[in-house]
Order: C-alpha cells, then structure tokens, then sequence
C-alpha cells in the first residue's frame, strides 16, 4: 500500500472508545476500541478478524460514525468527519449489521424497508420507481418479487441476512461496513453474496471494511487484513501472506483452528487445544494468558506496531528486531 | 434399528399461514436418530432446518400446522401434553440457540440461571446445585468459573456466553442436544474449544447431537451422518465419509463446490448455484431443486423417491444409483 501519493478513501487515527457499566455499585470499564489506526484506499477490502468481542463491530461502527469515539480523528475523502453532521455523508458510509433481525423493522414490509432508505437519500422520483428499484436489489440477492410484502420475522437467518444487504446496497455507497454478512448463509449464497461484493467493486469501485470469523472467506474477499485482539490491531498485511506466514501468536493460533471440509484432515490429538484465559492483565500483552512463546518482557510492556516491511505489521516483542 | 433410535421422526410437515396462503416450510421429512450419535443438518437458508427442530421442541407459534409424528425414546413429542413436553424440554432434550443473549435473562446472575436450570427437573438443595453448576462452568473451559457465577450475562464476552449457554444445556446430561449454529458468532480458537468439549460429554455421557450448520468443516470434524435439506425435504443422507467423496445429488454436488478453502484461486469465483431459490409457498409436485439442476430432466417434474446408493446413503434423485456416483 503506497500511502504517501494516494490519499485513503476512509481513514481512522487514534480510535478509542469506552463502554462503562455499573452494577451492584460496582463500575467497569470495557475499552472495546483502545487506540486503532486504520486506513481503507479506494476500491479496497480490508479484511478484519478477531476474538469475539475484541471490538471489530464497535471500530465498524466508529469509522461510519454511527459511534462516537472518546477520542481519534475519523477522515473521509480527506476531510475530518469526526464532528460534522452525518446527513450528507450518510448515503456513502453504510452497513451490513451483524444481527440482520435486529437491525429490520419488523412491522414493516421487506419491499418498505429497502425503499425506505432510497426515499431518505433522494433516489428514485416516485414511490413506484424506489419499489421497483427494491424488487431489484432484492432480485441480486437471491430473493423473489414473492418477498416484497412479506414481514422480516418470517424469513429464515439467512434470508434476513439478504434483506440487509439489498438495503445497504440500493443506495450506492462509497464505503461499506460489512459486519459478518455471511455467516449465517449456506456456502452457495455465501459464495453469490462474496461474488456480488466483488462484482460491485469491480464496477463501482466500492470499498469495503468486512468483518468475519471465517478466515477462508476473508482470505478469498480482502486485499489486506488486520487481526484484533482485545481493542488493539495485533498484525496487518496483505491477505495471502498473513494466512500463508501469519507471525503473531494469536493470528497463528486463529490460522491452526480454521476447520477444514475433509474427514481426514481433523487429527484431535495432533491438534494443541487453544489455551483461553479469560481475563487480561492490566499491564503488558493482552495475549500473554494464552501465549506459549512469552518473554520476560511481555509480562511489563505493550509491544507497539512494529513495521516488518512488504506492509507486513506485527504488535509482538518476537519482532521488535525486525522493525524497520 | 428402529428398536434402537432414540428419536424417530415421521413424516414432519410444519406450513404457515400466510397472506399468500400456505408457506410449506418442512414437507414430510423422516429421519432416526441413535443413541450417541451425531447428526449433522445442512442444506439452503430457508429450506427447514431450524423450523423442523423448533416443531419438535415445541418452540413454533400456535398458528403453525405441524403433521407427522416425532417418537423420543417411543413417546410422540407432537402430541404429548404441554407439561409432558416441558418436562423433557431441559432434562431429556436441551438445545443451544445461535444467540446466547436472547436466551439469557439480563437482571439474573450467571449463578441463578444454572441453579434454576438444575432445580427445574430435581430436587437439590441450593448449595450443591450451585457446587454442580460451578463444575460445569469449568468443564465448558471457564476457569474462573466461581467468579463468572456472580457475575451477569452482559458482562461476558460473546464466546464466554456460549459457554454458559452450552454448561445450562448440559447440566442436565440430556440424552439429546440440539445445536442451531452454536459456534458462528465464535472465533475459531474458540469455536475449537467448544467443539472439543462437545466432543468429550459426548463420549462420556453417550449424548446424541443433532448439529445444524453452514461450516462443513465442523461437518467434518464432528458428525457421524448428515442430512441435506433442500426445499423443505432431505434430498440426501449418507454418512459423513460418503457426503464429501461420493456426493449423489446435484445439489449437495453444488453445495460442496462453493465451500470457500485457504488454497482456492481467489482470481476464479465461486460456483454459486444461480437461478430463483424455491419458493416455499409452491404447490408444484416436483423435485424442488429441478429448475436450477444442470441434470433436470422430463421426469424431475415428479418428485423422485429415496433411492439408496450405498450403505445408509440415499438421494432424492431420479439419477441416484443410474450412473457412476462420481463424475467430474
Ligand atoms: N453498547 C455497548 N455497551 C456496553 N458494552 C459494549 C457495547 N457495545 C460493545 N460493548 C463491549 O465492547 C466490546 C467490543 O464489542 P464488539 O461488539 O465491538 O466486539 P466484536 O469484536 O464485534 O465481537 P463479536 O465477534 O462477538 O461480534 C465487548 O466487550 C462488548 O461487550
Ligand atoms: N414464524 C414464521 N412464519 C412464517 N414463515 C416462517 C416462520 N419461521 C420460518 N419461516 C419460513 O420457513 C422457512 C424455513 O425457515 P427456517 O428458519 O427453518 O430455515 P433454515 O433452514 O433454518 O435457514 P437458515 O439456514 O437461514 O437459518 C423459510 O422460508 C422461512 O421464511
Ligand atoms: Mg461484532
Ligand atoms: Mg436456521
């Protein structure tokens, strides 16, 4: 990625966010997003993977700013969004919810919904044109006029799932939060919807933030990704070479349990179970609970980003002689 | 065999009524279940799977139609009483939802979610069913088990409610475990996990397990036979072996070539199956997979019967068993 003539479509700086709770008199700090720098070019996928609840949703949802950070910069087409009013930006930054039933109203028609978000942005001039621009949409990903006047609740996951897209897509946007879009799908319409995903970007230049649990899709749709743990980026580069030589432990650990479609391949024994720990501690690598490969060091200090080269960045004392 | 199988399912149909008239979600599927045995069930979004399993457990809304009959342990779960049927609901059957949120109460303590799932179906007094409850939470790898007891759903992570989701489902030792997609909203490592240790009460309590899921690599790794659903019927059933090295059906053949792997050509897409998905308001008598099947022929306008292939493994195909199983 050569950053320094092209300016990045979507850019994060120092991205933190907060989420405090308190129960039983008792206040705890969750720092779901802890620091993040991100950087999206026109026309790119960045692939983004992780432990649940690392903060992949919440550093989605800050970048389109349907979050507020606590602190960072949020750039788009280098301009600083980070305190602007969203209207006119709201039709180029859009997202594919990770819980597709939570995110469609279930009082309203499927055909409605995808219409409505049309309606909001100024396309289509009347309502029969938005509902025929729906229909289409709706077509793309797989489901029938049959649909339009159906209600959300009666559609299967996956069908739900769809609905999201076709909404997210019939706006046209420029930049596209993809949270876990396919992972509630069969592997056909998973396969339709990564085909669609590149299709479109091929053609209108989208770019896209996708995140997933399943790293053989994100190896297949992302130019680059980046893998969290625990609010941090923990390594970045691009997508063939950190599944083909991931470095950081945790990318390691991610890579060794992918399960793969073949009876023979799964030998258990040969297998190391991943050790999980469910607190970190306060000071030094988040990882470290789980890390076989800790050093003295780890227990004191967070390792920063070190640049390995090739646009290969790993946060792993390991590599701190590598960094150039 | 049939003395054998701790569930026996028969001829299942479940249809809604809707404004378009009757949606047929599941269309008379049979299917026997062993004890000990591990059941995979994959097929197209919309084509049944989870309806079928929500018909059985009693979890679909009162103005579904369900038809057929589905014997556990020889007592039909569709037609014994409410009470009968919550008894076994918990003690007998447990089953794990994709969303561990939604089936946790927020205002109640880790703690108080297992006791009562352990206090609804035996008496116990309060101390060793919180002693029981802790132990679980370790044997579904949480360490700090008696900390996580104290503690409320929201302030777990997503991997760690699973846990708990699968340790309520457990504590019981149920003959039967149903998984609706347990793992998807996990990482790997932790999806890893957890399939382990489904593995291990498995093999330590005899548990029969019907898996639902998309990943044929949990397919793989974890299932003795597996179901492909198509339309709201099974359209093939063969043993986990036989699924992926002698696939009969053209749509399980379909299936199998879109699943994305680490050393695909990414410049090359995936074979999706193109063409209209089936409507599940269609009335058409036909095999349901016909008008997107690069094989259809004249004859696929009739519903093709199970032809057996092999060993346990048959197809709804008109072209089972009339050609070398693999091709290519
Ligand atoms: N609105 C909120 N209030 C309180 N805590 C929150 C909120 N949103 C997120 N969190 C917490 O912030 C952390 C990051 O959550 P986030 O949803 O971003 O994780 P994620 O990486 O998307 O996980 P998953 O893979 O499970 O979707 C978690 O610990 C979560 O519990
Ligand atoms: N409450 C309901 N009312 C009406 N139709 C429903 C209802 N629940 C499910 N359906 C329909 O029944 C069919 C089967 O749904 P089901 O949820 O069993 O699919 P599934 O195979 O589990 O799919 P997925 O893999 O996407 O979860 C779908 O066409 C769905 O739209
Ligand atoms: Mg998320
Ligand atoms: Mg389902």
């Amino acid at each position: 990625m050569n950053s320094e003539n092209k300016e990045p479509l979507i850019r994060g700086a120092g991205l933190r966010k907060e989420f405090g709770s308190r129960k039983n008199g008792r206040r705890r700090v969750t720092r779901a997003v802890d620091g993040v720098d991100i950087e999206l070019m026109r026309g790119e996928t960045l692939g983004l993977v992780g432990e649940s609840g690392c903060g992949k949703s919440t550093l989605g949802r800050l970048l389109i700013r349907l979050t507020e950070p606590d602190d960072g910069r949020v750039i788009f087409e280098g301009e600083d969004i980070t305190e602007v009013s969203m209207k006119p930006y709201r039709k180029s930054l859009q997202i594919v919810f990770q819980d597709p039933g939570g995110s469609l109203d279930p009082r309203m028609k499927v055909g409605d919904i995808v219409a409505e978000g049309l309606a909001i942005n100024g396309i289509g001039k009347d309502k029969e044109e938005r509902r025929r621009i729906a229909a289409e949409q709706l077509l793309q990903v797989g489901l029938g006029p049959e649909c339009l006047d159906r209600r959300p609740r009666s559609f299967s996951g996956g069908q739900q799932q769809r609905i999201a897209i076709a909404r997210a897509l019939a706006v046209s946007p420029a930049f596209l939060v993809c949270d876990e879009p396919v992972s509630s799908l069969d592997v056909s319409y998973q396969a339709q919807i990564m085909n669609l995903l590149s299709e479109l970007q091929k053609k209108l230049g989208l770019t896209y933030l996708f995140i997933s649990h399943d790293l053989n899709v994100v190896r297949r749709l992302s130019d680059r990704i980046a893998v969290m743990y625990l609010g941090r980026i923990v390594e970045q580069g691009p997508a063939d070479d950190i599944c083909a030589d991931p470095r950081h432990p945790y990318t390691k650990a991610l890579l060794a349990a992918v399960p793969v479609p073949d009876p023979d391949a799964y030998d258990e024994d040969a297998q190391e179970a991943s050790d999980l720990w469910e607190e970190a501690p306060e000071e030094g690598c988040s990882f470290l609970p789980r890390c076989a490969r800790a050093l003295e060091r780890c227990r004191s200090e967070k390792p920063g980003l070190f640049d390995l080269g090739s646009g290969r960045y790993c946060a792993c004392w390991l590599y701190e002689d590598s960094d150039q | 065999m049939s003395d054998e199988s701790l569930l026996k399912v028969s001829g299942l149909s479940v249809s809604f009524p809707t404004g378009r008239g009757l949606l047929r979600a599941v269309r008379g599927i049979s299917y026997e279940l062993g004890p000990g045995e591990t059941l995979g069930i994959v097929g197209e979004s919309g084509s049944g799977k989870s309806v079928s399993s929500f018909a059985l457990m009693g979890l679909l809304k009162p103005s579904a139609v369900i038809e057929g009959e589905g014997l556990f342990e020889g007592r039909d779960l569709l037609t014994m009483s409410r009470r009968d049927l919550e008894t076994i609901r918990g003690r007998d059957i447990a089953m794990i939802f994709q969303d561990p949120l939604s089936s946790l109460d927020p205002c109640f303590t880790i703690s108080r979610h297992l006791v009562e799932a352990l206090q609804a179906h035996r008496t116990i007094p309060r101390a060793e069913a919180e002693k029981e409850a802790e132990e679980m939470l370790r044997a579904a790898g949480i360490r700090n088990a008696s900390q996580v007891m104290r503690q409320y759903p929201f302030e777990l992570s997503g991997g760690m409610r699973q846990r708990v989701m699968i340790a309520i489902a457990l504590l019981s030792k149920p003959r039967l475990l149903i998984a609706d997609e347990p793992t998807t909203a996990l990482d790997v490592t932790v999806q890893d996990q957890i399939l382990r240790l489904l593995k291990k009460l498995r093999d330590l309590n005899g548990t029969s397990m019907i898996f639902i899921t998309h990943n044929f690599g949990i397919v793989a790794r974890l299932c003795d036979r597996v179901m492909v659903m198509y339309g709201g019927r099974i359209v093939e059933r063969a043993s986990v072996r036989q699924i992926f090295e002698e696939p009969v059906h053209p749509y399980t053949r379909a299936l199998l070539a879109a699943i994305p792997r680490m050393d695909d050509d990414k410049s090359v897409p995936l074979p999706a199956i193109s063409g209209q998905p089936y409507d599940p308001h269609s009335e058409d008598a036909g095999c349901p997979f016909r008008e997107r099947c690069p094989r259809a022929f004249e004859r696929c306008g009739e519903m093709p019967p199970e032809t057996a292939v092999g060993d346990g493994h048959s197809a709804a195909c008109w072209l089972a068993g009339k050609e070398a199983p693999r091709e290519q």
